[in-house]
């Protein structure tokens, strides 16, 4: 049942890695760190772009967006540590989103893929960081980071709600979607 | 765009595992000193007791590149070369559970409480 990918679909995944590249970056010059002086905090916008592809594109597609945003984010405004933290966190939170999804409407709408997604990334972002201080007690952040990521969770499933019910009504998005 | 009951479940649950997992750090036993213990790349390069009334102390890292600042009862990070200074931005720390850490440089200072042995002490 493999199917070549339509040129619409890949102008679209390549839209939606570009709005997720400047996301990123735009949030990376965002000061919360003076607010919440604990590292890795952040806003989360990628991942607004994240649960959209979740209801329009398969888990390969996903895969590569959130891939290649993460690569160009670390690229033209970040480092090597940098897209380690983002690739892992970005990556292990795509995996539980994509498994809430699968109760969604039912047991979950988009708030809690959300936030059990920013609970994933920050979950990431704290493996990462303890593998390269080589020191667990990095952990104590989690509490913080979960905290801050649940907030963080419900506005970008706030963002994300209209987004994906705008575009799911256009042509588009109907023709690419199969 | 309704929440579902999963959502408060979900919630719910991160809630709860951030407030269970900073158990140590909200109930952590006062009386013995705390002491810092400071490490690089994962080594233990020294360790402060924070008694009550230390002189304060300054410590450099990295040929003065990093330095730290310990008097009684706490620990900062003063200064560092990182770009974020997420580090210095923590401020003081003194309770056990407590870290401050400067990831771009691979520093780390955390709280212990009494029961580790001390094998360096920085003067």
């Amino acid at each position: 049942m493999k199917s070549k990918i339509g040129i619409k679909t890949i102008s679209v995944a390549g839209l939606l890695t570009a709005v997720a590249a400047v996301l990123s970056i735009a949030e990376s010059m965002l000061p919360l760190q003076l607010a919440v002086p604990v590292p890795g905090i952040r806003l989360g916008l990628a991942n607004v772009v994240t649960m959209f592809a979740l209801f329009y594109f398969d888990r390969g597609l996903i895969s590569a967006v959130v891939l290649t945003r993460c690569a160009l984010a670390a690229l033209l405004a970040g480092s090597p540590i940098s897209f380690a933290f983002s690739i892992t966190g970005s990556m292990l939170a795509m995996v539980v989103m994509l498994l809430l999804k699968l109760g969604y409407n039912r047991h979950f709408s988009l708030y809690g893929i959300s936030v059990g997604g920013a609970a994933a990334h920050n979950v990431g972002q704290i493996a990462v960081a303890s593998v390269i201080l080589q020191d667990a007690s990095i952990f104590s952040y989690l509490p913080v980071l979960l905290l801050t990521g649940t907030a963080a969770g419900i506005l970008t499933a706030a963002a994300a709600g209209p987004f994906i019910k705008q575009f799911g009504n256009s042509d588009l998005l109907k023709r690419i979607s199969k | 765009m309704k929440p579902k009951w999963g959502d408060y479940v979900l919630a719910g649950a991160v809630m709860l595992a951030s407030l269970l997992l900073s158990y140590n750090i909200l109930f952590a036993k006062p009386g013995s000193p705390p002491t810092a213990v400071i490490t690089m790349n994962g080594e233990v390069i020294g360790q402060v007791v924070l008694t009550p009334g230390l002189e304060r102390q300054i410590i450099e890292l990295k040929g003065g590149r990093i330095v730290i600042e310990a008097q009684s009862g706490r620990i900062r990070f003063t200064e560092s070369d990182c770009t974020n200074k997420v580090c210095i931005n923590t401020g003081w720390i003194g309770t056990p559970g407590q870290i401050a850490a400067c990831l771009p440089n691979k520093a780390l200072i955390k709280i212990t409480g009494d029961e580790n042995d001390l094998d360096v002490v920085v003067q």
